[in-house]
């Protein structure tokens, strides 16, 4: 029964932050650059919850938050980036263990990435989306950090209770 | 693996980033192409045009042609980062309007040896 609370409280959490993360708009000309704190919570869910709820909770996220704030293609976008991430999170999640949830977090914001960008390729079919490939790249390490940083802080936080 | 190892990827991956954005050759600027939905939609040659002109490519999204580069004017799209993009000049970083799926490149293009 706590878990379903925990899982629930944790997805009512992403799903604001991603509101209103979707509220500021883009700095650059570059589609798809963000700081994905959302993932924060993906996160956190991976380590305290587990593999499946943390799924769960991206899908509430995903599915609801584009229903709220997104506009035609973004569902699209949203769920292959988000499959994506979580995909490459678990994946590294074995291989590296709890202690390097910043490099998953990394990881996890360059699948992201890659993941709406191969989508962008095949909704408009041209090849030159890839220009922006080395640009989300670099972002994606940047902001991957910030929010694994964030998503190791909460969860230290959060194990004192 | 330890910290200064992955620190190391990463880092690496950075730097070839950058070395893409600012070493790749980025190609000339002869053709305009628009693309909309994965297909041609128009094929502009650059250097025949003599005055700037604009062109609604129906999809909500209007374009200034002219003859050293193209850029979006307007666009009914909700992020508008079409219109950000500003006027391309060369043949790297097109101009996306993803929400309308058009795609804007501009291309070195095949001459054939017709001059003005």
């Amino acid at each position: 029964m706590k878990k379903y609370i925990k899982a629930a409280v944790l997805a009512s959490l992403a799903l604001i932050i991603f509101v209103i993360e979707a509220q500021i708009p883009a700095i650059a000309a570059v589609p798809g650059i963000k700081l994905g704190l959302s993932n924060i919570i993906t996160l956190v869910s991976l380590v305290l919850l587990g593999k499946k709820e943390a799924l769960a909770i991206l899908m509430i996220r995903i599915t609801l938050g584009n229903i709220l704030c997104g506009q035609m293609a973004s569902f699209a976008y949203s769920l292959t980036g988000g499959l994506f991430c979580y995909a490459a999170m678990i994946l590294m999640l074995r291989l590296l263990t709890i202690r390097k949830l910043w490099a998953i977090s990394i990881t996890g914001a360059i699948a992201h990435n890659a993941g709406q960008l191969l989508t962008a390729f095949v909704l408009t079919n041209t090849k030159e989306v890839f220009w922006y490939a080395p640009l989300l790249c670099i972002s994606a390490i940047l902001t991957g950090l910030f929010t694994g940083l964030c998503a190791q802080y909460t969860i230290a936080r959060l194990k004192l209770f | 693996m330890k910290d200064k190892t992955l620190i190391l990827i990463f880092a690496f991956l950075i730097v070839i980033s950058l070395a893409v954005i600012f070493l790749v050759p980025k190609g000339g600027a002869n053709v305009a192409k628009i693309y909309v939905d994965g297909k041609m939609y128009k094929e502009i040659f650059l250097f025949e045009i003599k005055k700037p002109y604009t062109m609604d490519i129906g999809t909500g999204n209007v374009l200034l042609v002219e003859k050293d580069g193209v850029s979006m004017i307007q666009a009914d799209c909700p992020d508008k980062l079409c219109i950000k993009r500003g006027k391309i000049t060369d043949g790297a970083y097109p101009i996306i309007c993803l929400p309308h799926k058009v795609t804007i490149t501009l291309d070195g293009g095949e001459v054939d040896g017709v001059s003005e």
